[in-house]
Formats: structure tokens, C-alpha cells, sequence
């Protein structure tokens, strides 16, 4: 199993290809069957991944491990295709892979217009997402990266609602003007790197070495923060999101919110903070006081919305607010928080948009005054519905509670004023959730269309449980997760550490 | 120095042949039987036979070509840079006769001159890329356009087509004025007008006393290449001229005159003008960064996708003049990323062929209707075609993992290493604007539900030159290693000679 992480990042974009030429029946379980495929490659990862391995392939950076690589690529640019893991994105490979199958059973009634092409570009875009964690050198993650946009680009101009087009636009112009500038300031590391050391390299390792002047720094972690603030999405470049939200197709919105806004958080934890230590020490003002105020911003907008899948979107807007603070607080409990945070993200709002996906199904509007009393009439999905609710707020047993304590705990050590501000925040989030939970679940069933519902039916069940399962396992353990990543934590928190990594620390580390 | 060698005419076999076939073709319909005015298949036949031969001898010459050489008495340089860009022009001149063929028979232009007309243009772009004389620059540059005069106004019926070929004509001769007499500025103070001597000659300082003439004679210089690459502020001509002309023609001139054309400008500035005191870098910034932004920011209000391809066209011009910015006092040698400037040469060629082919789908009773909204419905009803144009569109756009990104990246790198952080930037602005108006028709082929493609018909020739294009721009894309050898290789052997 050598090549392990290639077969799974490839597997799917061969799926991909064979979706778009067969028939709707046949491409819908291709892309079942290659999906499940996919993730039953992907967990021997959980267990070949060794968190306290003291033998990296890579100097100094034992945490990197399946290594694969590197192959010369375009050999004229030292160019080659490298791959390999860390604890991190081991985890947030396992999430895509668990989505994707999950997406797909989701989708198999519910897309109507040629489903051949939807499943095509589903596998294509796991492909790219899980390219975009394994990669090691920096243009083969651009590729990647910008792999992701084309099959979303399509997800939600093809299947999407009345304004899918607008939305679509939307989503791709904030996501290429941020990453253009990126590439920018990539090919800049590159040639940094040469007049450095007088070779060429893209690979990160020999990035991370890099001394860079302060006055450059800044330029460069602007490019990169900007390009990686729209995927987070940040205040104030997040107008995209409720957009694409709302107008994307249930899958599309659940990968993107599942996958994609991950992104941007993984994108500042591997490359933009650890790259740039100096330029992060300055700006982690200005980034907490954007992340308080997207905190408090997307709960108090999504707290007025009347549509559900809306309401949704800005909570994302607000969570995805407290992982970065815990990713700022630059301590351990606060980055293992914020990882923790984006797989628990992943999952609950995954499974909301599931869950909002499948009442729509039923009645084709997302209103909430449309609702009410649903608990008389689908008694199974208000139970699961409450579940992924509490989940999302933070109840203790389930994940989300995890990756909050740990990020208020990281994040109240160095910024007490900040964190008591996110904290707000975070009980605005229960109110918000819970008041619609309220109207749309309780109370008398006093509209006619809705006294027809049915419960979940078995797809349906099937699709969510594992979800489920999941937040109770994340909750109530958390001990493993938080394990595999702890060392590649520690080792990512001394590569952000101002001074740079010293002599002694480096050695500490790849004792 | 009189007379000339086989040595010599052997180094110029494509351009022999290309020659050789452009006179036969047009005796050709007088040929009885074979040759007969309406038998526009054996003139399209006998056209091809002679474009691939011309494609084989070029290769051949690649593989015997050893070190460059200087034939004709210098006037032509036989090396790896021309013999590259001799393979982009033939193959551009392929796809042009295949498009031309469907295209033309169906807005009613029947006219056997169209073959000929092609390959005589094609060789003036051939000249005009290996040339190694100023004045073999300007004749060359006159075979290609007064060719290109006849085919732009060849749709005689058509206002536009008239109207188009007029303004070429006028302006393109204007032009070529203020080109020859920047030819004899530079004649004057260099006292040769042999590309490799003014360089040697320039090398050498001597130009102390007549600089004011060098810097007149190469800027009137610069002005003639501007115009005939649509370069803004130079560019007025060209979308009117694009709209105008038979669509496979504004296909041709999108990407083989500005092939040819920068090929020379590049042969100019690397041999002969790269050390001179006169700094043309700040010119070239702002020429490149207004050609970026200019060509995009029009093409985005443009409702027509020929139209909206004719401004993309002006934005990619400047992304090619990116990589002169960045040539380096010290030589080619010293930034060889300069190489991404062919490979970008290479990549527009290809897209933009795509593009175009898909096009001259749109015509209706005989006339152009390119309007974007004729794009609905076109995903439905030709999957395979409307997933290749979204190719050529995303790799015009610079997007991963196509030819267009890796041309992209190549000439950022190039522009970084020169120091010119900041025209990377605006690149990189021009590439998301650009991104906003290449969306347009795919959203409209897939996201649109009314059909308005039901219309038009897709000939099969156009078909091919779409689907080869999309392929070819993935494979490149994602397996660009050897072209890249071969444009780093070819920028480098330019020196050699």
C-alpha cells in the first residue's frame, strides 16, 4: 500500500469520468460505489498514520507521513507531485470521504436533472478537495485548489434555485480573486527560495526554511490570508456564502459547508500562518477583532433570517468565526481546538443542510412560517433534527462542545477580551437554533400542506446515521481524534512561533 | 555574400513548400476536372497536403537542426525559435483551412482564392518569424497583411466584412509607414539594418553619439509591432476588424499574426535592442498592464462572443508582452522563464482555435450571429461540443488544470523573476476579470434552460477542431514538461546564432 493516498485522491476523478459517459441509473451507483470505495481506502489511513512516529521521511518533520514523492513533475520548474499527510489532514481527509457517499445516497432521488453529469462533478470535486490535503508542493496545491472551483461552479449553476446563477458567479469571482492573488504570491515564495538558495523549489518543507523579511512577509500573508479568508469565509468577504448556500442543491451546499469553508481554515494552518510567523504576529489583532465580529455578525443575521437554509449559512459564518480564533490563539489547546472544531463543523452543519434538504424535498420551500409542528407529523427526523441541533450548539456529550471549550479555553489565555465577546456569540448561536428549532418543529400543525408529511424513509436514514453516530462517538471520546493530531499541532504551533523555529526547538522536536 | 547554397534553401523547406503549394493552389481551378470552381474539396485536399508537409519538413528541421543558422545572406535565421513558432503557425493555418471550409461554404463566400490567400499569409508569418533583417522584417510583415487585406473584406456581401478589411488596409498601412521609417532611424544610427549586427553593434556602446535616433528609431519600431499585435493603445482597429472578417480569418489573425508578430518583436528586442541604453521596460509595463486591463474590462460589457473574443484577444496580447518586460539587460539567458512566452504563444493558439471553431457554429442564413444568448441550450443539445468550448473557455481563463493556467503561471514566474512584482499583480486582476466575462457562455450553454441552439447546425470540421483543441489543452495542462523543455530551449537558441 504504498501508494495509498494517491489511490484515494485519484480514485474518485476515475469514477468521475466514467459518470459522465454512462446512463443516469448506472452513474448514480458508479459514483455510490467508487465513493464507498473511496472512503474504505481511506480508513486503513486512520490506522497507518502514526501520531507519535519519531521517523519522518522529511527532516525535521516526522509528523508528515505516506509519504509519496517527490516525482518531477515539470522538471524545468522543479516541479514534482509530492504527497503525504499530517495528523490534521488525515481528519479532515476522513470527513471529505465520509461526506462524499453520504452526498451522493442524499442526492439519488432528489436530482432529477441529469444526475450523470451532478455525480461527475461530485467525484471530481472530491478529488480535488482531498488533493488539496494531501499535497505537499505548493502548485500542485494550487491545482487542486483551484480543481475545487470548476465542479462547485457547475453543482450550483446547474442545480441549483431560481438565483443560481447569480450565486454561482458570485461564489467563483470572491474565490478566484483572493487565489490569483495567492498564485502570485506562490510563485513569489518560489523565487524567493531561489534567490535564497539559488535552486528552485515549490515544495512547502523547503518553503517553511525560508527567511523572509519582514516588509515582504506582510505582502505575502496578505495575499495568502485574503485568498484563504473567502473560503473561511471571514467578515467582510463572506457575502458569497449565504448566496451559494442558498441557491445550491442540498449536496452542494453540504460539501460545501461540510469540505470547502475547511478550506480556508486548513489553507491559514499549513500554509499562511506557519509561512509567515512574523507578519502573523502583527496582524492577529486585526484577525481575531474580524473573526469576533463574524462571530457576532452571522449570529445576529442569521438570528432574523426567515428561510431556513439561510439562517443556516450565517451560523456557518459564525462558526467558522470561533475555529479561526482558536487557530489564533497560537496554543495548543486553541489550534487542536480549531481542528477539532472544523471535523465537528463539518458534521453538524453537513448534517443540517442534510436535514433542511430533506423537508424541502417534501414541501419545496425553506420558509420558516411555512412550518411548524412538525414533531406531530415526522416524530423520527424532529428527533434526529434536535440531535444535529444540540450538536451545533455546543451541548456537552456531543462534538461541537469539544472543539468550543478547548478554543475559549486557548483563546481566553491571550485574548480574554475577545473570547468573552466570541462567547456572546456562541449563546446567540443556541438562541438562533433553538428558536427555530421551536417554530419549525413545535407547536400546532396548523398548515395544511405540512399534515401530509411522511418521516424519513430509509435513504434518508441511512444517509444521516452515520452523521449521527459520529457526534455522539466525537463527544463522548474525543481522546482519539484529539491524539492523532496533537503531534502535527505542536510541531505546525513552533513553525508559527515569531522567532522562527530555533535550533534547540527544531531539535526538541524531531527527536 | 551573392547567391545562395542548396545549405540555404534547405533550411527554408517548409517554407519553400508553403510557398510552392500557394502558387499551384491558386492555378488550381484551372485545372480541369480536378480543380473545377465548385469542387472546393480537392482544393481543401491539395491545401492540407501541402500544410502537412510543410508540419513534417518543419519537424525534420528540428531534428537535423543542430545549431541555428543564418541563410540568405543573414536575412533569414533558421533556429529553435522559429522553427517553434513555425509549428504554432501551421497548425493554426490547419485549423483555419478545416473552419473555413464549412464556414465559408455556409455565410456563401465560394471563392477558390481563400486557400491560396491562407497559405500566402502563412508564409509571410513564417518569414516574419525567422526573420533576421529589419527589411526582411518589413516585407514579410507586407506579404501577411496584404494577403490578410484580400481574406477580411473576402465576404464582399457583408457591410462589415467591407467595412473591416477598409479599416485594416488604411491603418495597417499607416503602420507599416511609421514601422519602415523606424527601420530607418535605427538604420541610421546603427548603419545595418541585420538584427544580430545592430545587436553586436549595440553591445559594443557605440551608440553614445546617436542615441537620440536609436531610441526614435526603435520607439516608431515598437508603435508598427504594437499595432499590427493589437496592443493598446494601438489596438483600436482590431475588434472591428475581429467582428468583421469571415470568423476562421479573425481566427487566424488571433492567433498566427500575433504569433509571427511577436516572434519578431521578441527576435528584435532579444538580439538586438536588449542592451541599449535606451530602457524600454517602463514602456512595456504600462503598454502590457493597459493592454491586461483594457482588453478585459471591454470584453466584459461585449454581448457577442466574437466581439467578446476579439477584446480577450487585445488582454492576452498583453500577456504576452509580460515576458519582454521581464528580458533582463544581461540576456535572455539570465531569466530563460522568458521560454513561457512561446509556451503562452502556444497555449492562446490552441484556445483560441478552439474557441473560434466553436463559433463559426453560429451563423444563420448566411450571415453571423454570434450573439452570447444563442449559446442556451447548448450543453443539451451537443454535450461533448459545449464540454470542450468550456475547456478552451477555462483555459483562456488561466484555470487549472489547463494549458492556459501553466502559460499563466509561466509568464507570472517570469514576470516575478524579472522584478515586476507588481505587473504580476495586475495579471493576476486582469485573469479574474477575465474569469467573470469566459463564464459567461458556459453559463449560458449549461445554466440557461431556454434553447436557442437548436438553430444552428455543427459541422463536422469545426467539431474536430474544437474537440482536438479541448484535448490538447488538458494533456498540455496537466503534462506540460516536455513543451516547456521545448520553449525553454528554443528562447535559449536564438543566442547560439
Amino acid at each position: 500500500m504504498e501508494h495509498l493516498l494517491t489511490i484515494v485522491t485519484f480514485l474518485p476523478i476515475v469514477g468521475s469520468i466514467l459518470c459522465f459517459v454512462a446512463p443516469a441509473q448506472v452513474a448514480k451507483a458508479t459514483a455510490l460505489i467508487v465513493s464507498l470505495l473511496t472512503f474504505a481506502a481511506s480508513v486503513p489511513l486512520w490506522s497507518m498514520y502514526d501520531a507519535n512516529s519519531q521517523e519522518g521521511v522529511i527532516e525535521g518533520w516526522s509528523t508528515f507521513q505516506l509519504v509519496e514523492g517527490p516525482y518531477p513533475w515539470i522538471a524545468d520548474l522543479n516541479i514534482s507531485y509530492y504527497v503525504g499527510i499530517d495528523g490534521i489532514a488525515l481528519l479532515l481527509i476522513l470527513l471529505t470521504t465520509l461526506l462524499t457517499p453520504i452526498v451522493i445516497l442524499s442526492s439519488w432521488e432528489s436530482v432529477k436533472k441529469n444526475p450523470s453529469a451532478y455525480m461527475g462533478f461530485m467525484l471530481m470535486l472530491e478529488t480535488g478537495m482531498i488533493g488539496t490535503f494531501v499535497a505537499l508542493d505548493t502548485f500542485l496545491f494550487y491545482i487542486f485548489w483551484e480543481l475545487m472551483l470548476i465542479p462547485m461552479y457547475f453543482i450550483i449553476g446547474i442545480w441549483g434555485g431560481p438565483q443560481r446563477i447569480y450565486a454561482t458567479i458570485k461564489f467563483v469571482l470572491f474565490t478566484l480573486a483572493g487565489s490569483l492573488l495567492m498564485l502570485v504570491a506562490l510563485i513569489g515564495m518560489y523565487w524567493l527560495h531561489h534567490q535564497a538558495t539559488g535552486a528552485w523549489s515549490s515544495n512547502i518543507f523547503d518553503l517553511y526554511t525560508l527567511d523572509i523579511k519582514y516588509s515582504t512577509q506582510v505582502w505575502l500573508f496578505s495575499a495568502f490570508a485574503l485568498a484563504f479568508m473567502v473560503k473561511v469565509p471571514m467578515f467582510p468577504v463572506h457575502t458569497w456564502l449565504p448566496d451559494a448556500h442558498v441557491q445550491a442543491p442540498t449536496g452542494g451546499s453540504v460539501i460545501l459547508a461540510g469540505v470547502l469553508l475547511k478550506m480556508g481554515t486548513f489553507g491559514f494552518v499549513r500554509y499562511a500562518m506557519p509561512l509567515f510567523p512574523e507578519a502573523l504576529e502583527a496582524s492577529i489583532p486585526c484577525l481575531i477583532v474580524l473573526s469576533v465580529v463574524g462571530i457576532i455578525y452571522g449570529a445576529l443575521v442569521a438570528m432574523v433570517q426567515p428561510d431556513i437554509k439561510k439562517l443556516v449559512a450565517y451560523s456557518s459564518v459564525s462558526h467558522m468565526g470561533v475555529v479561526m480564533l482558536g487557530l489564533l490563539a497560537m496554543n495548543q489547546q486553541g489550534l487542536s481546538g480549531g481542528v477539532f472544531q472544523m471535523l465537528s463543523h463539518g458534521l453538524s452543519t453537513g448534517a443540517l443542510f442534510l436535514m433542511v434538504g430533506f423537508i424541502y424535498e417534501r414541501r419545496h420551500t425553506r420558509m420558516i412560517s411555512e412550518y411548524g409542528g412538525l414533531a406531530k407529523q415526522m416524530p423520527v427526523y424532529v428527533t434526529l433534527f434536535i440531535v444535529v441541533t444540540l450538536s451545533s450548539i455546543g451541548l456537552p456529550g456531543l462534538n461541537g462542545f469539544i472543539g468550543e471549550v478547548l478554543i475559549l479555553l486557548g483563546s481566553f489565555e491571550h485574548h480574554p477580551i475577545a473570547t468573552a465577546f466570541a462567547t456572546t456569540g456562541i449563546i446567540l448561536g443556541a438562541v438562533y437554533m433553538l428558536w427555530m428549532v421551536q417554530r419549525v418543529m413545535f407547536g400546532p400543525l396548523t398548515n395544511k400542506a405540512n399534515q401530509s408529511l411522511t418521516d424519513l424513509n430509509r435513504i434518508e436514514l441511512l444517509s444521516i446515521a452515520p452523521l449521527i453516530a459520529l457526534m455522539f462517538i466525537m463527544g463522548l471520546a474525543p481522546g482519539p481524534f484529539l491524539d492523532k493530531m496533537a503531534s502535527s499541532v505542536d510541531r505546525v504551533l513552533v513553525e508559527m512561533a515569531p522567532e522562527g523555529p530555533s535550533a534547540i526547538t527544531k531539535a526538541e522536536v524531531t527527536q | 555574400m551573392n547567391g545562395f547554397s542548396g545549405a540555404d534553401l534547405q533550411s527554408i523547406g517548409p517554407m519553400v513548400i508553403v510557398f510552392v503549394f500557394a502558387i499551384l493552389a491558386l492555378l488550381l481551378p484551372f485545372v480541369p476536372g480536378l480543380g473545377s470552381k465548385s469542387n472546393r474539396e480537392s482544393h481543401l485536399a491539395f491545401s492540407l497536403i501541402g500544410l502537412f508537409a510543410a508540419l513534417i519538413s518543419n519537424f525534420m528541421l528540428i531534428g537535423t537542426l543542430n545549431e541555428p543558422t543564418i541563410a540568405f545572406a543573414g536575412m533569414v535565421a533558421v533556429d529553435g525559435f522559429g522553427t517553434f513558432i513555425h509549428t504554432a503557425l501551421i497548425i493554426s493555418a490547419i485549423a483555419v483551412l478545416i473552419l473555413g471550409h464549412d464556414h465559408l461554404g455556409r455565410i456563401g463566400v465560394r471563392i477558390p482564392e481563400y486557400h491560396p490567400m491562407v497559405l500566402f499569409t502563412l508564409l509571410g508569418m513564417m518569414l516574419l518569424s525567422a526573420a533576421n533583417d529589419l527589411i526582411m522584417v518589413f516585407i514579410s510583415l507586407e506579404v501577411m497583411s496584404i494577403a490578410l487585406y484580400v481574406l477580411v473584406a473576402m465576404n464582399r456581401g457583408n457591410w462589415r466584412s467591407v467595412e473591416g478589411a477598409f479599416k485594416y488596409l488604411i491603418l495597417g498601412a499607416f503602420s507599416s509607414a511609421i514601422m519602415l521609417y523606424g527601420i530607418a532611424f535605427i538604420y541610421g544610427a546603427a548603419g545595418t539594418t541585420r538584427i544580430e549586427q545592430i545587436g553586436a553593434w549595440v553591445a559594443n556602446g557605440h551608440f553614445a553619439s546617436t542615441e537620440p535616433m536609436l531610441a526614435i528609431g526603435i520607439a516608431l519600431l515598437l508603435v508598427g509591432f504594437a499595432f499590427k499585435a493589437g496592443i493598446a493603445p494601438f489596438h483600436m482597429w482590431s475588434p472591428d476588424v475581429y467582428q468583421g472578417a469571415p470568423t476562421p480569418i479573425t481566427a487566424f489573425m488571433a492567433t498566427g499574426v500575433k504569433a509571427a508578430t511577436f516572434a519578431a518583436l521578441g527576435r528584435v528586442m532579444f538580439v538586438a535592442l536588449v542592451a541599449t541604453n535606451v530602457d524600454l521596460t517602463m514602456t512595456l509595463w504600462v503598454l502590457a498592464a493597459l493592454t491586461i486591463l483594457l482588453g478585459n474590462i471591454v470584453a466584459l460589457v461585449q454581448d457577442d462572443l466574437k466581439r467578446m473574443l476579439a477584446y480577450s484577444s487585445i488582454s492576452h496580447a498583453g500577456y504576452l508582452l509580460m515576458a519582454l518586460v521581464a528580458l533582463p539587460t544581461e540576456g535572455i539567458s539570465a531569466n530563460p522563464r522568458i521560454g513561457g512566452m512561446l509556451f503562452y504563444l502556444m497555449a492562446y493558439t490552441i484556445m483560441s482555435l478552439g474557441a473560434f471553431a466553436a463559433v463559426t457554429f453560429f451563423t444563420r442564413d448566411g450571415a453571423d450571429d454570434t450573439s452570447i444568448n444563442n449559446l442556451s441550450g447548448f450543453a443539451k443539445r451537443h454535450p461533448l461540443g459545449a464540454a470542450a468550448l468550456s475547456v478552451c473557455l477555462l483555459s483562456l481563463a488561466g484555470i487549472p488544470p489547463t494549458m492556459g493556467f501553466i502559460g499563466k503561471f509561466y509568464l507570472f514566474a517570469a514576470a516575478i523573476e524579472g522584478g515586476f512584482v507588481g505587473l504580476a499583480i495586475v495579471g493576476a486582476i486582469g485573469g479574474a476579470i477575465g474569469c467573470y466575462y469566459y463564464l459567461r457562455p458556459i453559463v449560458k450553454m449549461y445554466m440557461v434552460t431556454d434553447d436557442n441552439a437548436h438553430k444552428f447546425s455543427t459541422p463536422s470540421g469545426a467539431t474536430w477542431v474544437l474537440r482536438l483543441s479541448a484535448l490538447a489543452l488538458l494533456v498540455l495542462g496537466v503534462m506540460p514538461g516536455p513543451l516547456v523543455d521545448w520553449c525553454r530551449d528554443s528562447v535559449l537558441s536564438i543566442f547560439n546564432g
